[in-house]
């Protein structure tokens, strides 16, 4: 267990309860690490992942104001980067999420175990524990962690739209992508009555399920045989700021260029 | 029984509370967990789901969806897993279905004008509007039927109805398609859009064809390019893309090239000219085809070199093209967007389209392929009026009598075509929309219309997959408000039909139901007709073979030199811009804007949500003194202007502004009204002289600084330390 680990378990044992790191041998996992392939080469921009997770998660409107203030919530955003100058500039194309990370910088520093890591790899927040310091956010170094400086508010009957199986966040609390954590859960659910094992597939968060040309592939990175370790095993796979250490549940696939100038191949 | 006294009662109770306290103190059996609020049994069992497969609300390209309903409620829009056209995957503007669904600015009952002139509005009852609408829609007037690109049982209703008034019926597209209807029926020789086979191509050479984004049917072409791209078993395809501004199509390419506008076709046939002249592609692939359209001497004088000055393409860009397109078999050139929008439009779509003649992927897999009618009872989306005919109206406004559905070219149609004046001055006009728009301020009676969540309907599928693919819609919720559909008023005011569904059909879902018993009712011969109905809903739609393709004309039925130059309006010097209006993927032409997720959805390219904007090339925006955010007028040689900030992008050419069709809305909901500026009002009325459709990417520009700076709402405000590293986040391999 490493260390970030020891002190918050240290922490919430004086409390009476324990946090559930990944590596804890004691605790009765079940061995699935949820994560999530991203193929550069495949994601054309088109935004309906986009849409998708805000439909799905129930996240409040980015109204133009918002955007301006760079208060925008997007679980998931597509990120573009140029390269070089007209004629020869290019656009790229990169969908960040939360990167559910085994070592996450976002967790040891929440003063109220609002955010811990789940036996299944995920990366939870938990909502009604979140008091809004926000040092979570400030310690993502990804920037995917949303602070609500407001109630969300849809018009009537704008809020007959809202899935019951997610939670409204209220002002004064992050949120974040929870890779559709109500949708593994059903689908758990589900499998259950039906007596079956959750096969590789059964769970497809909303953005998944959108993506017309399969650029996100969602499964068990623990389970060999499913798609989204194999992709994983890749030569293209590469992850986000390899260098911090936080080993994100999300790899992505690099963008393939035939015609990229040498340079462009250092890439991240 | 012993008597229990005040000693022992002592005892006792002390003995139970310290036993009480051992148990309760003693280190638990299980750690007690820190438990997620997310994993709360209430947050995953509210409510049963029901799921209805219905048409798609916000797109015409035919798509299935599935939406999931929780207690009468619609929850979430999926793509229909079973439907072949998108396979449960959906577009940006799909999901989006639910948020117009509840709108809270849907128009909600009828209403009457109550002065022409006034925004004074009285609400009346249906029975009420019924008869206002069937007193003066007709004879003695001309009447005018104006929609969208309706298809399928509405369309044939709508038939009967004109034909029984004498009247016309005009269909409206933003950014009409006619060019490439037109190019395709000269090349090939037919109607429906053929099956462009991408996901089995190894090269696809579009001109300005957005297909990823928003041409024909972006999602199937998505899902094609997935397999293309990395596609089990098979070499990765590669896609270069030719345009005069990049497109989300075009940011995806491996090889982007500039074109100067209107040279589309110069560049196809020169493209021709060297794969012809280099013997690349044998001549037994293209000599019929080539003779069928002039020969080898109509080709010659699109020698590269020839063609590079004007086009802008170098004339090395032109001959590794024709390289890489006859080396890389099977290959599709496809053409639309800005090189179909011309003056020359549908040549130069033919021009594009007659290279995949000339390298032989015409009926081959990987190439372009029929696709089989739709059944007559289910006819294809129709085909967009060109724009020439919308003008003509303005000749006689007085005596006509106009109605309007599912189409606002009041907001779509340059103002120099007068159809504003148009229908202030007809003698009735009629609209009926979902929400208010530009039309309907002009309408002396508004309908409210049904959300397409609210009503039946049917599809066929235009660029079908090679097979005939009808889809199925059905209500997934009770109306929200005091709508109909727009085919059950159609029902309820055509004086008589002889078509033998339509006159024992007095409501839509009977139409719909009846049509596809007739079709489709025998499909499993062991279940009854109205059983393989229900199975139909089920899978909403019929996609299996059985109709013959129509097969391709033998040979070309057009002209090499039939291609012109384009031409322009506004002189270079005075107008330095070249002006290209383009569609974006969320907000589409207009229509979508009202939808506030579809606004906060960024551009792909620009990251700019909820306003207008207008793109230029970095350098030429220093030299002219302006940053990010600084306000400009876009003034077009009709002097038409529309205002909005520069966004300054490097994958725009120096002399050419690119601006996003759809802002500008001045009716319509809490969030369109007000956002960004219209650019299709500004447009010169040029047209594509085969067909008189608008050429609405031929139009000039001068920009006009302001003196103000407004910061555009962009999703480029991450401070990311990502940044901070050397070179792109995204990594990149060349193979």
């Amino acid at each position: 267990m490493n260390s970030q680990h020891e002190m918050a378990a240290r922490a919430a044992q004086k409390f009476g309860a324990a946090t559930i790191p990944s590596d804890d041998p004691d605790l009765d996992q079940e061995g699935r690490r949820w994560g999530m392939v991203v193929d550069a080469d495949l994601c054309t921009g088109c935004q309906a992942c986009v849409v998708a997770c805000q439909s799905e998660n129930n996240l409040a409107l980015n109204e133009e104001q918002r955007v301006l203030e760079g208060r925008a919530k997007a679980w998931i955003r597509i990120e573009r980067y140029w390269e070089g100058e007209f004629p020869n500039a290019k656009a790229r194309y990169l969908p960040v999420m939360c990167q559910h990370c085994g070592n996450a910088p976002c967790e040891p520093v929440c003063p109220v175990w609002a955010t811990y890591r789940n036996p299944e790899g995920l990366n939870v927040q938990v909502y009604n524990r979140c008091i809004g310091t926000r040092f979570c956010a400030n310690g993502c170094p990804y920037s995917v962690r949303y602070f609500n400086w407001w109630n969300p508010e849809w018009p009537d009957p704008m809020n007959d739209m809202l899935n019951p199986d997610v939670t409204v966040r209220t002002k004064g609390i992050i949120e974040k992508c929870t890779f559709c954590v109500q949708r593994i859960q059903r689908a758990k659910r589900d499998a259950v009555q039906q007596g079956v094992e959750l096969a590789d597939g059964d769970v497809s968060p909303a953005c998944v399920q959108s993506c017309p040309t399969n650029a996100l592939v969602f499964g068990d990175l623990n389970d060999e045989n499913s798609k989204v370790s194999q992709l994983a095993e890749s030569e293209r796979s590469f992850t986000l700021l390899e260098n911090f250490g936080t080993d994100p549940s999300v790899v992505y696939l690099s963008k393939v260029d035939p015609f990229a100038e040498p340079h462009e191949e250092e890439g991240h | 029984m012993p008597r229990l006294d005040r000693r022992h009662f002592i005892i006792g109770v002390v003995g139970a509370v310290g036993g009480g306290l051992v148990v309760g103190c003693a280190k638990p059996d299980r750690k007690s967990r820190v438990q997620s609020f997310v994993l709360a049994p209430e947050q995953s069992l509210q409510g049963q789901n029901v799921w209805f497969a219905t048409a798609s609300a916000h797109v015409d390209w035919g798509e299935s969806v599935v939406v999931r309903t929780v207690d009468g409620r619609a929850k979430k829009v999926e793509g229909n897993p079973e439907f072949p056209i998108n396979q449960g995957k959906t577009h940006v503007r799909s999901q989006a279905g639910v948020q117009s669904l509840y709108h809270p600015d849907r128009l909600k009952w009828p209403m009457r004008r109550r002065s022409r002139g006034s925004d004074d509005f009285e609400q009346i009852g249906w029975l009420s509007a019924l008869d206002i609408l069937a007193e003066n829609f007709g004879p003695p007037r001309d009447s005018i039927l104006i929609t969208g690109r309706i298809g399928g049982t509405t369309a044939r209703i709508a038939s009967w109805l004109m034909n029984s008034l004498g009247g016309r019926h005009l269909v409206y597209e933003p950014l009409e398609t006619t060019a490439l209807r037109e190019s395709i029926r000269k090349v090939f020789g037919v109607e429906q859009t053929p099956h462009f086979d991408i996901g089995n191509a190894h090269y696809v050479l579009s001109f300005g064809a957005d297909f990823l984004g928003t041409w024909v049917s972006p999602v199937q072409y998505s899902m094609a390019y997935s397999r293309f791209r990395h596609g089990a078993g098979r070499e990765r395809g590669l896609l270069t893309q030719i345009e005069p501004r990049m497109s989300m199509t075009g940011s995806n390419a491996d090889r982007w090239v500039y074109i100067n506008p209107g040279h589309e076709g110069a560049v196809a046939l020169s493209i021709a000219h060297v794969i012809v002249r280099e013997g690349l592609v044998g001549e037994d692939v293209w000599g019929a085809a080539l003779e069928a359209v002039g020969g080898r001497d109509a080709l010659a004088r699109y020698a590269p070199e020839a063609v590079a000055g004007a086009s802008g393409v170098s004339a090395e860009d032109i001959k590794t093209m024709a390289h890489e397109f006859a080396s890389h078999q099977p290959g599709i050139a496809i053409a639309g967007g800005p090189a179909l929008a011309q003056t020359n439009g549908s040549d130069a779509g033919a021009a594009v389209l007659l290279l995949n003649r000339i390298v032989g992927s015409v009926g081959e897999a990987g190439g372009v392929l029929p696709n089989p009618g739709p059944p007559r009872a289910v006819p294809l989306p129709m085909g967009p009026t060109p724009y020439s005919e919308f003008a003509a109206l303005a000749g006689s406004a007085s005596s006509q009598s106009i109605f309007v559905y599912d189409a606002d070219p009041a907001y779509g149609l340059p103002e120099a075509a007068g159809f504003k004046r148009t229908l202030t001055e007809a003698g009735f006009v009629v609209s009926m929309s979902t929400f208010m728009n530009e039309t309907s301020s002009y309408a002396d009676l508004i309908l409210p219309s049904t959300h397409p969540f609210e009503e039946w309907g049917d599809f066929a599928v235009d660029a079908a997959d090679g097979r005939q693919v009808v889809g199925y819609q059905q209500p997934v919720v009770t109306p929200q408000t005091d709508g109909r559909s727009f085919g059950d008023v159609l029902l309820a005011i055509t004086p008589e039909f002889t078509d033998d569904v339509l006159v024992s059909s007095e409501t839509m879902h009977e139409a719909v139901r009846l049509t596809a018993i007739n079709l489709f009712g025998d499909l499993d011969p062991t279940i009854s007709p109205d059983e393989n109905w229900i199975e139909l809903l089920r899978r909403g739609g019929y996609w299996e073979g059985g109709a013959q393709p129509d097969q391709f004309s033998s040979s070309p039925a057009w002209s090499i030199d039939s291609l012109q130059a384009p031409s322009f309006s506004g002189d270079a010097p005075q107008f330095p811009f070249q002006l290209v209006p383009f569609e974006t993927v969320s907000v589409g032409a207009g229509a979508e804007a009202v939808n506030p997720w579809l606004q906060a959805a960024p551009d792909p390219l620009t990251t700019v949500t909820w306003t207008t904007w207008v793109e230029i090339n970095p350098h030429t925006a220093e030299k002219l003194g302006l940053k990010r955010g600084d306000l400009v007028d876009v003034i077009a040689p009709t002097g038409e202007k529309i205002r909005a900030g520069i966004y300054d992008s490097p994958v725009v050419p120096p002399d050419v502004i690119g601006v996003p069709v759809g802002g500008g809305r001045e009716q319509g909901g809490r969030w369109d009204v007000g956002q960004g500026a219209n650019v299709l009002s500004i447009l010169s009325p040029q047209v594509d002289s085969a067909t008189g459709a608008l050429a609405w990417a031929a139009t000039r520009a001068r920009l006009q600084k302001v003196g103000k700076n407004r910061e555009l709402p962009t999703f480029e405000f991450f401070d990311d330390p990502r940044n901070d590293e050397k070179g792109a986040p995204v990594k990149v391999t060349s193979e």
